[in-house]
């Protein structure tokens, strides 16, 4: 099974990084949420892809102005994506040192 | 424990490799005690589309995680999306964290079982 945690550290990854090379000044943005292409409009996450843009920009109240967890989110998810590493690398010296195969 | 995953079985069989059939009988009543099932994991996670978003993160001990799928409605519901395709996995990383702690407990580092 360890190399089921490359998927979701890929994800924040490629996630974070598209949303930061986009232009938050930008008209028409392409939108990433699911919701907004269906013109939903209450999910308490709105403006995180503005923030995350933001930040790559240096621009700390522009962020948080588009969504005040903006910095967190960051801060979380490569936390996240480090610990995803780790816990991949423990596993795999796992499996090797009791010659399983690969779960 | 008939109740185990794949991957999580062999996990835990590695562990109670040297026990004694008592030793082992115990760790199976107290890891069968502490585990996250797959099944809630997948249940809070789909919770998290009509209700609280985050709940399956709490459940796997990822407190920071959750309170930012709590506040953003699941990161814009992508990491709840995330975790129902992943759920089986979510629960195993608790999981295995569970069974080394358990053989820490049980070899007297707290105090002992035995």
């Amino acid at each position: 099974m360890q190399y089921r945690f490359f998927p979701e550290a890929l994800l924040w990854v490629v996630g974070i990084a598209a949303m930061g090379l986009m232009e938050p000044e930008g008209e028409h943005l392409l939108s990433l949420c699911p919701f907004s292409w269906l013109d939903i409009h209450f999910c308490p996450g709105c403006g995180l892809g503005h923030a995350i843009a933001y930040l790559f920009r240096g621009e700390l109240e522009a962020s948080w102005a588009a969504h005040p967890l903006g910095l967190p989110a960051l801060l979380m998810l490569s936390w996240r994506v480090g610990s995803l590493f780790k816990k991949y690398l423990f596993l795999r010296s796992f499996y090797l040192k009791n010659s399983l195969k690969h779960g | 424990m008939p109740e185990l995953e794949a991957d999580e079985m062999a996990f835990v069989q590695n562990i109670i490799r040297d026990m004694t059939d008592a030793e082992a009988q115990q760790y199976a009543d107290i890891y069968r005690a502490r585990r996250r099932d797959p099944m809630l994991v997948l249940v809070t996670t789909i919770i998290g589309f009509f209700g609280i978003a985050g709940i399956q993160r709490f459940l796997t001990g990822q407190i920071g995680m959750g309170l930012l799928y709590f506040f953003t409605g699941g990161l814009c519901f992508v990491g709840t999306i995330v975790d129902l395709v992943n759920y089986r996995r979510l629960a195993f990383e608790y999981n295995i964290k569970e069974a080394q702690m358990v053989n820490t407990m049980m070899n007297g580092q707290y105090g002992g079982y035995k």
